[in-house]
């Protein structure tokens, strides 16, 4: 199949559930890329820094990969420096809205955030959106060392306890909440599944990311997750009613300005060479 | 938890020898390995390894460790 095919076998609707989904992850592998980046400098260990840096080179390539997508199946344009859309159209995760106030948020929007992009990238492998299936495979291999890089993390600061494990704990309940969102109410894909561009979805994601989470943590329900074998959920269930579906989000708010102005080198427009 | 010291330790293609690439810092194994595929990955490895450099004993007669013969 080529590129083009599945623009035509669409209905709008379905059309239009794909195109928010790849504007989201581009959105947000861009927020994150960032806060990987900033986070090349000050981190507990030299080592971090420089894996916040390579994690960051890869969430920037994968942006890249999905505006090319939404360039060729979506005429849709979008170019980090030249981007003029107002924070309140960006369909980013909302845990990434501000500058991290220490390590703990990075670990958190690297254990639950990008964990969750991947999920959500996991389910078109091998479907029949051909532009994300071709993609998937390797960039899920480089998402391994993403995650990797927070089990390594979150296993330490709770060893550690105290203070350490207290802001893990506060991160980890923000992040998750504010994740949860992106995943939207349960259904709202279903168009998606039907027609057969993603083999899972996204409430089945949520479940996968919570149950992965609980796994791997001491004591889920410190950061806000209840359940047991049955499965794990949010221990204060999400109210749907406010959820904007073009930005799967239920904040209203978007990214810090100051955020935008670095990731569109407006302080240097003078510079700029195109 | 104290950082140990990692040695890396990298092969070009099957069957070149081993080759001493770097060391780096990390709490335990699992970390050591996502930081040495970050800090060192400016090759096409077909194998890399991490070491903890306190697993390592030296096989030189003349360093204390291998020296520890019984009557030498």
């Amino acid at each position: 199949m080529s590129e083009g095919d599945v623009k035509l076998q669409l209905d709008d609707a379905t059309r239009l559930a794909l195109q928010t989904t790849v504007i989201a992850l581009s959105d947000t592998k861009l927020l994150l890329g960032y806060h990987y980046g900033e986070w090349t400098f000050g981190p507990p260990a030299i080592e971090a820094g420089i894996a916040a840096c390579s994690m960051a080179q890869e969430e920037f390539g994968h942006t890249r990969l999905f505006n090319r997508i939404l360039k060729r199946e979506f005429d849709i344009e979008i170019d980090p420096l030249n981007d003029t859309r107002p924070p309140e159209v960006f369909a980013s995760i909302a845990f990434l809205d501000r500058a991290f106030e220490n390590w703990a948020d990075l670990v958190a929007a690297n254990l639950v955030v990008d964990q969750a992009l991947s999920l959500v990238v996991s389910a078109f492998a091998d479907q029949q959106f051909g532009p994300i299936a071709r993609i998937a495979d390797k960039m899920l291999l480089e998402e391994r060392f993403h995650y990797a890089h927070a089990e390594g993390w979150v296993r330490l600061m709770e060893e550690q306890g105290g203070a350490p494990r207290e802001a893990l704990h506060q991160s980890l309940s923000r992040a998750i909440r504010d994740t949860s969102a992106f995943f939207g109410p349960p259904g709202h894909d279903t168009a998606l599944v039907t027609a057969g561009l993603k083999h899972t979805d996204d409430d089945a994601l949520r479940q996968r990311l919570l149950g992965r989470l609980a796994k791997l943590l001491p004591e889920p329900e410190a950061v806000g997750l209840a359940g047991g074998d049955q499965g794990w959920t949010l221990a204060e269930p999400l109210s749907w009613e406010d959820w904007d579906s073009a930005r799967r989000r239920l904040d209203h708010g978007g990214p810090d300005a100051a955020i935008l102005d670095e990731l569109r080198g407006t302080k240097n427009v003078a510079f700029k060479t195109a | 938890m104290t950082d140990q010291v990692f040695e890396v330790f990298c092969r070009v293609a099957p069957g070149d020898p081993m080759s001493h690439i770097g060391t780096l810092n990390a709490p335990h194994i699992d970390l050591a390995r996502v930081y040495a595929w970050k800090i060192y990955d400016e090759e096409d490895w077909s194998e890399m390894w991490v070491i903890p450099r306190a697993s390592i004993a030296s096989a030189h007669p003349a360093h204390d460790d291998a020296a520890r013969v019984e009557g030498s």
